[in-house]
């Protein structure tokens, strides 16, 4: 085998473990020592000065965060226009603290690619703006189910957000009520305040509440499921568990797949859509 | 002047690794390139021996340079770019909600622009089931010259040829009008009449094989298009639910706004008026007010 020079090579181990992202500088030292590599302070601030003299930008305030990388990349045409649209996204979606937030991964990608697009250049799409204030919601309720208290309309409400809506006329958030045990949806322009509240168990929420659903024919291959919903594939059809949405919500969107739809369990549920129907049959009539 | 780097302040063979690693990224050199961009930054020679070494070290890292001989002269080139850069969860987060949020808002162009950013960004996410990039799937699958040419036809109000794979028969040709191009439920569409029908028909962009403009205007046809339908919703209906993309106030009166659609497609209108239920209380067209009612009487036979 030829030879090489192992110490120097242990400057890609440092790298391997800036690039895993460690949240601590604890937790990187331990990543380092699992490398074999020495933690005393005047070593890791040699492979740091290595790092930073090959044109590497490195945060070294709560942990090693590769800011700037020397191994950039070139966004061909579509890709670079690509960028230019979430940048624009950014501009006419974003504020508060999801605002700053993205602003610091603009920096970041900066970093990473040669082109150059001027910030001043990229537009704020009119149609677009203000329009999603409480993106916050939507992380918090993408990684864990957390509780929020919310004031709408002067009345304060225990809420799990589910998913945030963008409309052309207001964004809507889409969220459990705890209390009431039903969901509800809010325009997110008449939410005065929101207080996180903690990270709650799955099983708060009211799992006894659910409808069943079969779905057929061509809609079988077409359905998205939603939040919160389980789906059996049968050769003929999908059964569909749906626990969180609210009675009249789901209906409303079941009813939308005409005969392709049918509640199969609770019978209390089949026979409320059955009158619904019935009802709508006679109010269609009537208009 | 320049100083010699230090070697009790920075790891120099680390250094040299880098640097010859960054060289190569950029492009393939010959050795006396290497040594000379070394020897510039470093001041003072590098040895073929050290450079010798250094490669092997950078190849037994996990580097892929190949050795080429040409002229005489030893050529080395990387084969894969070097990926140093990692996007974090939080960041991952960002670009996945930017992504969530302009299916709803971006035009459909710019969607495709942006699959293209997503897909190359993609690599460098730290944990890539953070990023669902299979949203943008669907585009995979349409054949963008294809998109051009009905866009083409479009704009100039001209009849297409269509090949098109339709659910029930197959394979099968038409002569169409095209009249939009649509993004509904992250799926690209055509919506589109035919010579013989004012109804406007819906076709998924990946089932059209293939499109050939023709020469036969169509802004006659064009103009006899049902532009729109016009109904009343209760106004406490969108004190809590959202209007959609394709309606419009006419007017507002204390208990009841009057919608018009910009919707051209039945299926899709119907599917809203369904939802609205008993929140709309009047519709303008009674050909859809009958296709309603004989949904939702086709729907209640499950539960007879």
């Amino acid at each position: 085998m030829s030879s090489v020079i192992s110490s120097g090579a242990k400057i890609f181990d440092v790298i391997e473990v800036l690039l895993s992202n460690p949240k601590t500088r604890e937790d990187a030292t331990m990543l380092l020592e699992k490398k074999g590599i020495k933690t005393d302070k005047n070593t890791i601030s040699k492979y740091i000065r290595t790092l930073r003299q090959s044109g590497f930008e490195i945060d070294t305030n709560e942990t090693f965060k590769i800011l700037k990388t020397p191994f950039k990349i070139t966004l061909n045409k579509n890709e670079e226009k690509g960028y230019y649209y979430l940048l624009e996204a950014i501009n006419s979606l974003f504020d508060g603290n999801m605002k700053q937030k993205s602003e610091l991964f603009e920096k970041r990608i900066e970093n990473l690619i040669t082109n150059k697009i001027k910030k001043e250049d990229v537009k704020i799409d009119p149609s677009i703006s203000d329009k999603t204030l409480y993106l916050l919601e939507e992380n918090l309720a993408k990684w864990d189910f957390v509780l929020l208290k919310i004031n709408f309309l002067g009345h304060y409400y225990k809420v799990i957000p589910l998913k945030l809506n963008y409309k052309t006329n207001g964004t809507f958030l889409s969220c459990y009520d705890i209390k009431e045990r039903k969901n509800k949806t809010l325009r997110v322009d008449l939410i005065k305040n929101v207080i996180f509240v903690k990270v709650i168990n799955e099983n708060l929420v009211n799992p006894y509440n659910k409808t069943v659903f079969k779905i057929t024919g061509r809609l079988k291959k077409n359905y998205i499921l939603k939040s919160g919903e389980v789906a059996k594939y049968l050769d003929d059809e999908v059964i569909i568990t749906n626990v969180y949405e609210e009675k009249d919500e789901l209906f409303d969107r079941l009813i939308r797949y005409g005969k392709y739809c049918e509640i199969i369990y609770p019978e209390s549920d089949r026979k409320k859509f059955k009158k619904k129907l019935e009802d709508l049959i006679k109010h269609y009539n009537s208009i | 002047m320049k100083t010699t780097l230090n070697e009790d302040w920075i790891l120099i063979t680390g250094f040299r690794l880098l640097k010859i690693l960054e060289l190569l990224n950029k492009k393939d050199a010959k050795k006396s390139e290497i040594k000379e961009y070394l020897k510039n930054i470093l001041n003072k020679e590098v040895s073929d021996e050290t450079l010798k070494l250094d490669i092997n070290t950078l190849i037994n890292s996990g580097f892929e340079i190949k050795r080429k001989h040409i002229d005489k002269q030893t050529h080395y080139c990387l084969s894969n770019k070097v990926k140093m850069f990692k996007l974090t969860k939080e960041e991952t987060f960002i670009l996945d909600s930017i992504k969530n949020a302009s299916f709803d808002f971006l035009e459909w162009k710019k969607i495709l622009f942006l699959k293209e950013f997503y897909k190359r960004i993609f690599e460098f996410a730290q944990d890539k089931r953070d990023l669902f990039i299979g949203d943008f799937d669907f585009f995979d699958s349409v054949n963008m010259g294809l998109v051009d040419k009905i866009e083409e036809g479009i704009n100039k109000k001209l009849y297409c040829y269509i090949l098109y794979n339709s659910y029930n028969n197959g394979i099968k040709e038409a002569l169409v009008i095209p009249i939009q191009i649509i993004i509904r439920n992250h799926k690209l569409y055509m919506d589109y009449i035919k010579d013989d029908s004012k109804e406007v028909f819906t076709l998924r962009f990946d089932n059209i094989k293939s499109a050939k403009i023709t020469d036969i205007d169509a802004s006659l046809e064009i103009k006899k298009i049902k532009k729109s339908v016009k109904y009343n919703v209760k106004k406490s209906y969108f004190e809590n639910n959202p209007m959609e993309n394709s309606e419009k106030v006419l007017k507002k009166t204390a208990l009841v706004y009057e919608i018009e659609t910009l919707e051209k497609h039945d299926f899709f209108l119907v599917q809203r008026l369904l939802t609205l239920g008993k929140n709309c209380t009047k519709i303008s067209d009674s050909k859809i007010k009958n296709k309603i009612t004989d949904i939702l009487k086709e729907t209640l036979e499950a539960y007879k």
